[in-house]
């Protein structure tokens, strides 16, 4: 599974694996969008070779979703309001979050498996392809769940908000940030390998704990722990933020949503670069399937 | 070979069952820190669920809607999590892999029945999870809400019923997993059963604070004999209810024989060994 060689072919990499600076901008654009196509593509039809089993996990995780917000809905029917957070708040935080997991773990479905990719030395394979290492390791693989998060976004948010076309835009933008932003933290949570060795169960701990504050109402938490949540667990970023975008829209909000994201993206470049100096290769022959 | 000298067998058979379940705590107790280490989540929940109630009290009385103080909310969540956290992972049991790999073939030539087996491994490691969490689960609840009054009697009786729910969420769980034998991946179905415990059966919230339409359905249908009544008899103050509990989770369980009986005899049909 590599993405048709046309569109990737055309993008010169120096000896780090980093672009090289003479790309205008309007064609990298198209050249990474290319790629990241073919990339979902070819991740699609792999996943539809056992389509019983694609639909099956989809459907389970749809369900495993709206399990959660049947659970909300039954503490809002005993329990009116939470820290001034009422049902709709708690359906738009539900949507935005489960589709923006879903989002960067069906187009980057490789995410939260880089720390032992790492550990068992399994980088090689990416190392000499004609493209940023980071990227390749990130989509060659689709979470076969992921869509399933995402369509209980969109279905959800769809249903029980009855959104104006202004907040189906919001909600977009929201995904897109809170993707960006999960898969910034799973780059640089799972990059901890680089230096710590096997930090998978780290990875792991870190994960859950970004989802689990992600999913509940950010005013509960107090102190320490919301300071936590706004830098190093930035679940504040993916649910509170964009909930309070909804609320009350300021552009000065929006444009600090999207501020962070880049931010958090361009640490996560950076950061697993500086990792991947400290790589040493585990001389594995492996295919690709 | 007669009914009745199969029948002679079964105490023997159990015998191994639970002598495999002992090897098997046995050799997790090398890896207690593994497994302290994947308590932070169950940690997370308890800080969560503590802020969520704390918060809500803010602006309604907790206690006059659900019938329980925070802090025996709280005490309830331990002994729900330290239940659901127990149970195998979603992704690729023991009896998944041996399907897929092809394992099972070897497996079955084993001096004890492979479903026997796999009772003692999984509700042997189940076991030790269980306590890890328990122990773990209830130092939390005494820093963050404080200790609660617990009846000895409706604990023993609470850790006793729990044991017998080990077994009845087995026979179903290990029932889901030989679907492995028709279906890729039984990763959905894993994930289906263990939200239907999670939400009908009473993980986050006690019964008591559920709409009465949801509690009425919770009560008619058996997973809150696998999570809510053993919880339940955790917090109160006496053992009332847990005879018919543990009925109850007995006849899940040998209901639930059926389908793994069937689907065991069918799936073996599937088996091949070629030797190598």
């Amino acid at each position: 599974m590599t993405p048709d060689s046309p569109r990737t072919g055309s993008v010169r990499t120096d000896a780090r694996g980093s672009e090289s600076p003479r790309k205008q901008p309007r064609s990298r654009l198209r050249v990474w969008s290319g790629f990241a196509r073919a990339y979902a593509l070819a991740n699609l039809q792999s996943a539809l070779e056992y389509r019983v089993s694609f639909a099956t996990q989809v459907f389970a995780m749809m369900l495993n979703d709206g399990m959660w917000l049947v659970f909300w809905l039954a503490y809002f029917d005993k329990f009116q309001v939470v820290e001034g957070w009422g049902r709709a708040d708690i359906v738009t935080l539900w949507a935005v979050v489960a589709a923006s997991f879903g989002l960067a773990t069906t187009v980057c479905g490789n995410l939260f498996r880089l720390a032992g990719l790492i550990v068992r030395g399994e980088l090689d394979i990416y190392l000499a392809l004609p493209k940023p290492v980071l990227p390749h390791m990130l989509m060659s693989r689709m979470s076969v769940t992921a869509p399933g998060d995402v369509l209980f976004g969109v279905i959800g948010f769809g249903l029980l908000v009855h959104p104006t076309p202004g907040q189906w835009i919001l909600f977009l933008s929201s995904i897109l940030t809170g993707s960006i932003i999960f898969v910034a933290f799973g780059v640089v949570s799972q990059s901890l390998s680089f230096w710590l060795g096997n930090a998978e169960g780290v990875a792991e701990q870190l994960t859950n704990a970004l989802i689990n504050f992600s999913t509940y109402p950010t005013p509960i938490f107090r102190g320490v722990v919301k300071l936590a949540l706004f830098t190093l667990l930035p679940a504040g970023f993916i649910a509170y933020l964009p909930v309070q975008l909804f609320r009350e829209f300021t552009w000065l909000r929006l444009a600090a949503l999207w501020g962070v994201a880049a931010l958090a993206l361009t640490l996560a470049v950076m950061v697993f670069r500086a990792g991947l100096r400290r790589y040493e290769s585990g001389n594995l022959v492996l295919t690709r399937q | 070979m007669s009914a009745s000298s199969s029948l002679l067998g079964i105490p023997r058979l159990l015998r191994k069952t639970v002598a495999v379940a002992e090897v098997t705590v046995a050799s997790q107790l090398a890896y207690v820190g593994e497994q302290l280490v994947r308590t932070i989540f169950l940690v997370l929940i308890l800080y969560t669920f503590t802020q969520l109630w704390n918060a809500t009290n803010r602006f309604q009385d907790v206690e006059a809607v659900t019938g329980l103080s925070i802090a025996q909310l709280i005490w309830y969540l331990v002994f729900t999590e330290s239940i659901l956290l127990s149970a195998p992972g979603l992704r690729g049991t023991q009896v998944d892999e041996d399907v897929k790999s092809g394992d099972l073939a070897y497996r079955l030539a084993k001096p004890i029945p492979y479903p026997f087996f796999q009772l003692g491994a999984d509700v042997g490691s189940r076991v030790f999870r269980f306590a890890i969490n328990l122990v773990v689960g209830c130092l939390v609840a005494l820093v963050v809400v404080g200790p609660i009054r617990l009846s000895p009697l409706s604990v023993a009786a609470a850790v006793g019923l729990t044991l017998t729910v080990f077994v009845a969420d087995w026979v179903w769980i290990f029932s889901i997993s030989l679907l492995s034998f028709w279906v890729e991946d039984t990763f959905g179905l894993h994930l289906l059963y263990r939200r239907l415990l999670m939400l009908l059966g009473g993980m986050l919230l006690p019964l008591e604070a559920y709409p009465e339409w949801l509690a009425a359905i919770c009560r008619k249908l058996p997973f809150a004999y696998l999570v809510y009544h053993p919880s339940r008899l955790f917090v109160q103050h006496e053992p009332s209810g847990f005879g018919h509990a543990r009925l109850m989770v007995l006849l899940i369980g040998v209901v639930g024989l059926l389908p793994l009986w069937t689907l065991y005899r069918f799936g073996l049909r599937r088996v091949s060994a070629q030797g190598g």
